[in-house]
């Protein structure tokens, strides 16, 4: 077992080194994009962002950045995303 | 003996070694959270369009889901329905339950075996947000290891019906305390973590294990892949440690996602899943084809070396299997989807056909 866990540990390892190496040179600060930061996270897990209102959204983004480990900016982002997405359909 | 000593002291030198790490991740969390609270940035910026002050109201959601299996030897017809409710209190603290009723009707031998129901509170929480980077959770919780409880287990996000063969692990909630949250480490990676404590409880409804453990891991949103160690510890009548590691892929160019999770434990044994779906979005395919989605996954479980009573739902021996499946989306809110596996064992070799339909829904 103790084999096991070390090799995949080292696999672990190695994924993370890799995905590193394609995340890029760090940025100076900006407001997250909301498209952006739904289509890295929510989409794991859902397809296209329901309709939902500005009141509607505070909640539902509240449970989802429980559930998905949001930062406060991505949660914030991602609800202005939704309303925004809303409104224009 | 000596190899039994030699491998007690190594699970008590990795469980204080991740405790010493939960320490470390809540300290780090509650100093960094205390240190941003009060600054400003993103998440202070509003939009000119979002009108201010207005407050967020309950909401009704969650799903209902239909699946029938076949094999053959018998049928199954599995009803379910996962009502969720949240309640906001204020801007910095919401409470959110999940209910689950699910029936199955069996029809094996040319008759039907009564039907069972199970029903169960997945969970019932109160989230408080502690700043931008750590929420503390308390009462009853999807327990976080790996990623199929938390995440997929959902009758309407899963791809396929059938749950993993290793699932048996992960599939409880929890009664207790959590902290956990996000950090960011750089403009390109962010690391995740959740730590808890559950308390043993005998409720018919509401039951959970005295268990304890973490799971932490980094997520890089620009290639859009994570990847996680999970390390749950049992503190029951038999005390064991389980360990898991999950990844997850959103390919960026193509609209492909792979996840993939693994465990290893030497009372419930050894295994893991990959997954692959993809959706058939791109405009070369007709309007049709482009709510569809096709998803393979592949698993195995190879039994304990030891048997232990760990109460956990387990496969009886080692098993491989394979699925395939086709999902459409018939409205935003509403999948119908197929899947045909093939479950290789060395006392259960079969065919699972399996068909559903499962409906979201948001008030």
């Amino acid at each position: 077992m103790k084999a096991s866990l070390y090799f995949l540990l080292s696999v672990l390892l190695l994924s993370l080194m890799w995905a590193g190496s394609l995340a890029g040179a760090p940025q100076p600060d900006k407001a997250p994009d909301g498209e952006e930061v739904y289509k890295a996270n929510c989409t794991r897990c859902h397809n296209t962002p329901p309709a939902l209102n500005q009141r509607q959204a505070r909640v539902v983004v509240s449970h989802m950045r429980v559930r998905a480990n949001l930062t406060a900016s991505d949660a914030n982002a991602v609800m202005h995303y939704l309303v925004e997405s809303a409104r224009s359909n | 003996m000596k190899g039994d000593r030699k491998k007690v002291r190594l699970a008590m030198n990795l469980q204080s070694a991740f405790h010493l790490l939960l320490t470390i991740f809540v300290a780090t969390a509650s100093m960094l959270a205390q240190g941003q609270s009060g600054g400003s940035g993103p998440a202070n910026q509003t939009s000119p369009n979002l009108e201010k002050g207005v407050p967020p109201i309950p909401i009704i959601t969650g799903g209902i889901a239909l699946n029938t299996s076949f094999d053959p030897n018998e049928t199954v017809i599995g009803p379910v329905v996962a009502p969720i409710i949240l309640v906001p209190l204020g801007r910095h603290a919401l409470i959110e339950s999940e209910f689950e009723a699910k029936s199955e009707v069996v029809h094996t031998g040319g008759s039907f075996e009564p039907v069972t129901l199970e029903k169960g509170v997945e969970y019932a929480q109160l989230d408080l947000f502690l700043g931008k980077y750590l929420t503390l959770v308390a009462g009853r919780y999807a327990t976080p290891f790996a990623i199929y409880k938390e995440r997929l287990d959902a009758r309407w996000i899963r791809n396929l019906p059938a749950e993993p063969l290793i699932f048996g692990v992960g599939d409880n909630s929890s009664n207790g305390g959590m902290l956990r949250g996000a950090l960011p480490l750089s403009s390109g990676a962010q690391l995740t973590y959740s730590g808890y404590f559950s308390a043993l409880a005998n409720n018919q409804f509401a039951g959970s294990e005295r268990q304890t453990g973490l799971r932490t891991g980094l997520f890089f949103p620009g290639p859009r892949f994570e990847a996680a160690f999970s390390f749950n510890r049992r503190l029951g009548a038999e005390r064991f440690n389980n360990y898991g590691v999950d990844f997850t892929w959103n390919a960026r160019s193509v609209p492909l996602d792979i996840r993939s999770e693994t465990l290893i434990s030497e009372a419930a044994g050894y295994g893991y899943w990959v997954e692959a779906a993809y959706r058939l979005s791109s405009s070369r395919f007709s309007k049709w084809l482009r709510r569809s989605q096709a998803v393979v996954r592949g698993e195995q479980y190879f039994g304990p070396r030891v048997a232990m009573d760990t109460g956990l739902e387990m496969p009886e021996g080692d098993a491989n299997r394979i699925f395939t499946g086709w999902n459409y989306w018939l409205t935003d809110s509403v999948r119908a989807g197929v899947a045909y596996g093939r479950q290789f064992g060395a006392e259960d070799n079969h065919n699972i056909w399996t068909l559903g339909i499962s409906y979201r829904f948001v008030r």
